[in-house]
């Protein structure tokens, strides 16, 4: 495969007491994708920080193209031809598709601060030819486009710079599966011009689709060596991440339904994301939901919840029938939501007791006026313990916690207020292999205890996993339903897919 | 077609401030007979000369992210400076008035230094800069007006060319064209709008983010010397309130023109058309025998409404 174009060596970084790093080496070669795994929290994204010159290693040694060099900011990573697309797309919405691309290095005359239009023109034209997108208008408007071609925007801005090492944080995360195959295709074209990949993903599929090789880190150690990917399987490699054999993956526990209708939707429309949604939920079940992005499962949900309007159908609740939900109605009655964003759920800025107790506040205070601080310590503290939640105390702050943390943060939040019905808007997104396996034991807890679960997922083995049924929505309509014996992949995309289904 | 359609999706994204501006033009010529005369239009240019050039500077910060409420004071205390400097100092006028603008300058450099590099918000950093450069102009002034200046500069501030054009109206139109410059062909331009559209990205992308947004707030003071050497010939006085309120006015000029105020998006034009309807609004109820009261209260109704309109179209875009 020639030489490495990228090599790091004993690579070494503490945060105060915190080893995020412990002597990692790590190589990539032109033409190939490296898969770089590992939970969150176990330092890939403090390696790659590193590499792309927004944090500097303690010690160690980073060789680029034969020679080592320091990076000491983005600016240096960019000469280099290091290209870092990041999770947090670094965009900017306001601007168009060529100022995006061009953003901090637009083509000038000479070496005066005046911008040659017409060369940017040509350039970013030429570049997002490169990256399948050559029908897209350069002047259109960031904030007028998808995700996925943000992100093919991304990549864009990268080559604009002559990246030959493009680092990917999750690209996918945020995609359609059409979304996905383009970026896909374009990753497997940009290797034959020999650009070289870093590719972090929590998705075990695409590991396998698209790496060449993998490395594994767990807790800022790098497990093993640097493999090739037809010389490992799915258990090793899950196995090395996590420490520990994972037996079960979808610890689902059966037979906790108990056939009383907790929440009945009856004809729910809005006229635009979705119409005449109707289903059940009972008592102790997991109720999957299953559809494409801008199937309208969300809409649904934040419909029920009551984050938007519907205009006809009805929602009967505990009993109780409603003509239009209100969130502070539906927690009261003991209906919460688990949103899809975790920044819309919590208070990050706000230490994790106050997330806990943020939507029964009325508990906690004496004379309608005065907060009982202690009962508040108290409570979240039992929650910590109950759903195991890793953090060193729980005055800590919601946004320092990691992601499958911030999770069981809004579901302590949900159980606090009383919570009958949990609707959680794909509550696994973005969180480590670990962290998803307590998550779903945490469903289990609720189902075991009477609890429903309105279960929205992108990862279909997870749907199939921990549901006890599941509905199929498409086009803002439920177009199917299947029992847990009958749930496979394959007939719950033919249903998403739309395909004829004679069965 | 392509470039048809984007040129007009470009036009209606300055459609409210244009609207506005437009139908105010109409109903003022309209209702007076001397509003659409060569001396009004130049009445309306010479008395926005000042506000216009805040505005650019403003509109600067503001695209970056920023907010400036220190721009009036600036002005106050350069325009003091340069009035005292040459009759009580013993100054030479040209290097009296080379010292304010420097010293607006100067400030204008302290507050992209306090936000970029101490951390302030833009509103608290300035609010300070404001208020002590307000108490500044009082000890330089000793609380009075200032008058007694060179010929010079109530030429500049108050005086026609021989071509009938103030030459207020024509530092304006530098002001503008190098705001316009600026933002439009440099890349010190993209960098304001990458900055405050989204600071992350920017910094990622290998943009010097601190440099970006202290060298925008420099501009300001900049021009809010610029501003306070036409101000000053103007009144062919100085005192330290000159400045007061011109922050809010050159706000809304870069408001109604359609820049948001949370940055990232914007343009000079856009900026030039909201001081033309400020300026407009008052000449032209100046005309009709309207009080300031009644300006003002119309002026409170146009800032509201554009920006409505403004949130209105771009929901509407977004589906």
């Amino acid at each position: 495969m020639g030489n490495a174009i990228l090599e790091m060596h004993h690579i070494k970084k503490s945060f105060g007491a915190t080893q995020a790093l412990k002597d990692v080496s790590f190589s990539v070669y032109p033409g190939e994708v490296h898969m770089l795994l590992g939970e969150n929290g176990a330092g890939k994204s403090t390696l790659m920080k590193i590499l792309a010159g927004s944090l500097q290693a303690d010690s160690g040694q980073i060789i680029w193209e034969g020679t080592e060099v320091k990076i000491k900011n983005p600016s240096m990573a960019h000469q280099l031809g290091i290209g870092m697309v990041y999770q947090e797309l670094a965009l900017v919405e306001q601007m168009n598709v060529m100022e995006n691309i061009l953003m901090g290095n637009v083509p000038t005359y000479g070496n005066s601060p005046m911008i040659d239009w017409k060369k940017a023109s040509e350039k970013s034209r030429e570049i997002l030819n490169r990256v399948g997108l050559g029908n897209l208008s350069a002047k259109t408007r960031l904030s007028d486009l998808t995700l996925g071609v943000r992100q093919l925007i991304e990549i864009a801005k990268a080559l604009s710079r002559n990246a030959k090492l493009l680092i990917l944080d999750e690209p996918t995360s945020a995609l359609t599966n059409a979304e996905v195959e383009t970026l896909f295709g374009i990753i497997e074209h940009l290797k034959t011009e020999g650009i070289g990949f870093v590719f972090i993903t929590h998705k075990m599929e695409e590991v396998f689709r698209m790496g060449n090789s993998v490395t594994v880190l767990r807790d800022g150690d790098k497990i093993g060596e640097t493999r090739k990917l037809h010389e490992v399987n799915e258990d090793d490699l899950i196995h090395d991440m996590v420490g520990r054999v994972i037996t079960e993956f979808y610890p689902k526990e059966h037979n906790t339904k108990n056939g009383e209708v907790l929440l009945e939707v009856k004809g729910l429309s809005d006229e635009k994301n979705f119409r005449d949604v109707s289903f059940k939920v009972q008592k102790g079940e997991v109720l999957g939901v299953a559809g494409l992005v801008g199937s309208g499962t969300t809409e649904i949900m934040e419909a029920i919840f009551g984050l938007r309007k519907f205009t006809s159908g009805s929602i009967v609740f505990n009993g109780k029938e409603y003509s239009q939900s209100q969130p502070n109605v539906s927690l009261r009655e003991g209906m919460g939501m688990l949103t899809k964003s975790r920044k819309s759920s919590l208070l990050l800025h706000m230490p994790i007791y106050r997330n806990v107790t943020l939507s029964n506040i009325r508990d906690f205070v004496v004379g309608k006026i005065f907060r009982l601080k202690k009962k508040e310590l108290d409570v979240a503290e039992e929650y910590r313990k109950k759903l195991n939640l890793h953090a060193r105390t729980i005055t800590l702050n919601a946004g320092d916690l990691s992601g499958g943390n911030q999770q069981k943060v809004v579901i302590a939040k949900l159980l606090c207020a009383n919570c009958k019905l949990f609707i959680m808007d794909d509550p696994t997104r973005g969180i480590d292999v670990g962290a998803k396996v307590e998550v779903y034991n945490i469903l289990n807890e609720l189902t075991r205890n009477g609890c429903g679960v309105i279960l929205i997922s992108s990862e279909m083995p997870e749907l199939i996993g921990m549901s006890d049924r599941i509905i199929v929505a498409r086009e803002g309509r439920i177009v199917g339903e299947l029992m847990e014996e009958e749930c496979t992949q394959e007939r719950i995309m033919k249903k998403i897919a739309g395909g004829v289904n004679h069965e | 077609m392509n470039k048809n359609s984007s040129k007009i999706a470009e036009l209606l994204r300055n459609g409210s401030s244009i609207l506005i501006f437009l139908i105010l033009f109409i109903v003022m010529s309209i209702c007076s007979p001397n509003f659409l005369k060569w001396s009004s239009m130049m009445n309306i240019l010479r008395q926005s000369a000042v506000l216009g050039i805040l505005a650019v500077g403003q509109a600067l910060v503001i695209m970056a992210g920023g907010i400036d409420l220190s721009v009036g004071a600036m002005m106050a205390l350069g325009g003091c400076v340069m009035a005292v400097g040459q009759t009580q100092w013993g100054l030479p006028p040209a290097v009296a008035v080379i010292l304010g603008i420097a010293l607006s300058t100067l400030i204008g450099l302290l507050n992209g230094f306090l936000t970029a590099k101490v951390g302030l918000f833009d509103f608290i950093a300035t609010l300070g800069t404001q208020t002590a450069a307000n108490g500044l102009a009082l000890i330089v002034t000793g609380g009075l007006p200032i008058s007694g200046l060179s010929m010079g500069m109530i030429v500049v501030g108050g005086r026609a060319m021989p071509n009938g054009m103030p030459y207020s109206v024509f530092v304006l139109v530098v002001v503008l064209i190098v705001g316009w410059v600026l933002l439009e062909k440099t890349t010190f331009g993209r960098n304001v709008l990458a900055i405050g559209g989204n600071k992350e990205a920017a910094r990622v992308s290998g943009i010097n983010v601190d440099v970006t947004k202290i060298l925008a707030n420099t501009l300001s003071g900049l021009f809010a010397g610029i501003a306070a050497f036409v101000l000053v010939g103007r009144l062919n006085s100085a005192n330290a309130l000159m400045g007061t309120n011109y922050e809010l006015n050159a706000i809304a000029s870069v408001v109604i023109g359609g820049t948001s105020i949370n940055g990232g998006e914007g343009s000079m034009v856009g900026t030039l058309i909201g001081l033309l309807t400020i300026g407009t609004l008052n000449c032209g109820m100046d005309l009709l025998g309207f009080s300031t009261a009644w300006q003002k209260i119309t002026l409170g109704i146009v800032i509201v409404g554009v920006v409505t309109m403004d949130n209105f179209r771009r929901k509407n875009m977004a589906k």
